[in-house]
């Protein structure tokens, strides 16, 4: 049974979301994600203004009257969420935690995909696979994955990209849209992520919190590892360590980056408690250029 | 010397609970902690001198608790006082100052001095001390003086200064004052000052008065008074106070100083004459003793031997005084300490302050 509040808040993003693709992200999701190509589709009688240079001859030949060919954009288009649902998703500071900031990204792309009458799937993960729901059209499928999102409490705490990434080549054997929404804290994901990013469109929506790149000033803190459990003291209320942290965090930002570019895996990344449709409609603006070219 | 009031030294116990307190603070699970996505990056900080120097909140807690539970069992410090303490003896020094102690029979210093003269010397030297004499520093000593009237010179006193004081200022009695001898009403007024002593506010019912004793210094016989020598005597035996009779001066023909009409001094030729039976009876009625003093040395000898008879026993009694050592600041080896309670006070209150301040700590 769903709880009555669940239901509440899957129906509210699921309004906002199919707002904001509506108004804001209209045509943009469509532009930026084009099938393989024109596939043939059928031959009807030609019609004054149609373009002659459609007409199918042969068939035209053959029964006497002109026949146009129609051809049709090839959307069978499969976009594929992997959801970081690890522990380091249950942290937030800026009125939002990670994991609702994810879980909104997750809607937001399903609607878009379900408008554009492409199959959503859903790859959850934490350091194992959580959840697997495979990639279906409709209204009615959109919904259990916002439902998924939302109230999936998942059994790991840590992250493992690598088995995500190697769970989604080895049942997604046609090349789709995959989204790994995901805050990277990880190692050795490396060669599955080049593997993946051969076989599929793979984009990494990178989901932060400011706490991540600088701490305020706070006086001593006693910080537990969401995944690993480990707690240690921290002071905050020294400028060095402050600044040591940042740059540290700098420094492995800077370095995910720079893997991402090497290996041309487009990179997105959002921001607890900022408004994330913005950049999510210049990533698809900028992809659409990139298509066109 | 230290140790602690007995039946709190039972809290003491209080202080294997600190390790228990301490397993509670420590135990992870029971702690709140700030979930954080990761601290990877900030296991790579430097540590902090805060960071390193955290125990010393605990430790400041640990202190406070500690030092306020041995403040409980309350330590106290022994200081040892030991007071002499010996009972009192009651002297009333009763001295004739009729005319016949003008007499010139005593020699003092190669001098010819009054009976009267020879005697205070005597007298103070048996108060105050001198020689092997110790003095009656823990005695009670009255001073009364009598002519033809007995006369109160100083009462019952420890302030023996004082009474040497009096002592000095005794005159022979004049004629017009009435220069006979009156013993009986001296002595009846010296067991009167005797037996009132114990209405006495002043006396401290501590300094038990274990005896009485008058001495009695006169040169000749009972001339005046209302009460006879033996009358006064009886009285004295009736409440147990001895009387020293000490008989002054030789018998016969003395020079006397006198002065004449004119006021000049002149020494005459006097007849003095020493009731030896009387004040014999007087001493054996009340258990003293009666001594002839022909002159200063015998005197002297004689003051010596009652001071050695009326010998006070002298008690040590120890005394300890204990300091709360959590409440009063204690000396001890040529430093003052502050109370104890001083401790557990600043540990807290700088627990307080560190942990409020730079040692803040989240959540």
């Amino acid at each position: 049974m769903i709880p009555a509040e669940l239901l509440k808040k899957i129906r509210r993003i699921e309004l906002r979301t199919s707002r904001t693709v509506n108004d804001v992200l209209a045509g943009q999701y469509h532009s930026a994600f084009k099938g393989r190509g024109m596939e043939f589709e059928e031959v009807r009688q030609y019609q004054i203004g149609d373009d002659v240079r459609t007409i199918d001859w042969n068939v035209s030949a053959r029964t006497g009257e002109p026949f146009v060919k129609v051809f049709r954009e090839e959307r069978e288009l499969t976009v594929m969420l992997l959801v970081d649902l690890s522990g380091s998703q249950d942290f937030g500071t800026q009125r939002q935690l990670k994991r609702e900031l994810v879980a909104e990204i997750g809607a937001t792309l399903a609607v878009s995909a379900i408008r554009n009458n492409d199959k959503v799937g859903l790859i959850c993960f934490t350091d194992r696979i959580e959840l697997f729901v495979p990639p279906r059209k409709g209204p009615r499928h959109v919904l259990r994955v916002i439902r998924e999102l939302l109230a999936l409490e998942p059994e790991g705490r840590g992250t493992d990209l690598a088995v995500a990434l190697e769970y989604l080549n080895r049942i997604q054997k046609r090349k789709c849209t995959a989204f790994m929404i995901s805050d990277f804290i990880d190692t050795g994901f490396e060669s599955a992520m080049q593997i993946a990013r051969r076989k599929h469109d793979l984009i990494a929506v990178d989901v932060r919190d400011r706490f991540e790149e600088s701490i305020p000033r706070m006086g001593l803190i006693e910080v537990r590892d969401n995944e690993t459990g480990r707690t240690m003291l921290l002071d905050t209320g020294s400028r060095a360590a402050r600044e040591a942290y940042r740059t540290l965090a700098a420094q492995d930002e800077h370095e995910l980056e720079t893997w991402m570019n090497r290996y041309r895996i487009d990179r997105l990344t959002l921001r607890t408690g900022e408004p994330f449709v913005e950049t999510l409609s210049r990533f698809f603006k900028r992809r659409e250029a990139r298509m066109e070219r | 010397m230290f140790l602690f009031q007995q039946p709190s030294v039972w809290f003491l116990l209080l202080v294997l609970l600190v390790p228990l307190l301490w397993w509670r603070w420590s135990r992870g699970s029971q702690r709140a902690f700030i979930p954080c996505s990761t601290t990877r990056v900030m296991s790579k900080l430097p540590r902090s001198w805060v960071v390193r120097t955290r125990w010393i909140i605990p430790a400041l807690r640990t202190i406070a608790l500690v030092a306020l539970i041995v403040c409980i069992a309350r330590p106290l410090r022994a200081d040892q006082q030991t007071r002499v303490h010996a009972d009192a003896v009651a002297i009333e020094m009763v001295v004739d100052r009729s005319g016949s102690m003008q007499a010139l029979d005593f020699v003092r210093n190669g001098q010819n001095v009054t009976r009267l003269e020879a005697v205070k010397a005597v007298v103070e030297d048996f108060v105050l001390g001198v020689d092997e004499m110790e003095g009656r520093e823990n005695d009670l000593v009255g001073l009364i003086t009598f002519a033809s009237f007995p006369d109160s010179n100083c009462p019952m006193t420890f302030d023996h200064g004082h009474l040497s004081e009096r002592l000095s200022g005794i005159r022979v009695a004049s004629e017009e004052e009435g220069a006979m001898t009156a013993i009986g009403d001296g002595l009846a007024l010296a067991v009167s000052r005797l037996t009132s002593l114990q209405d006495r506010a002043d006396i401290r019912t501590d300094d038990e008065i274990k005896s009485r004793v008058i001495i009695l210094l006169t040169d000749g016989e009972e001339t005046a008074g209302d009460i006879t020598a033996l009358k006064a005597a009886e009285m004295a035996a009736a409440f147990d106070i001895k009387i020293y009779t000490i008989g002054a001066g030789t018998n016969g023909t003395v020079p006397v100083l006198t002065r004449d009409a004119l006021g000049r001094q002149t020494v005459q030729r006097m007849e003095t004459k020493l009731d030896e039976a009387t004040l014999q009876e007087i001493a054996s009625m009340t258990g003293g003793q009666y001594f002839r003093a022909t002159d200063t040395e015998s005197l002297q000898s004689i003051y010596k031997r009652i001071n050695e008879l009326e010998t006070t026993e002298i008690i040590e009694r120890q005394y300890e005084q204990f300091a709360d050592m959590s409440v009063d600041s204690v000396r001890f080896g040529g430093f003052t300490f502050p109370p104890l309670l001083i401790i557990p006070l600043l540990a807290l209150l700088l627990e307080v302050l560190l942990s409020s301040t730079r040692y803040r700590r989240l959540p």
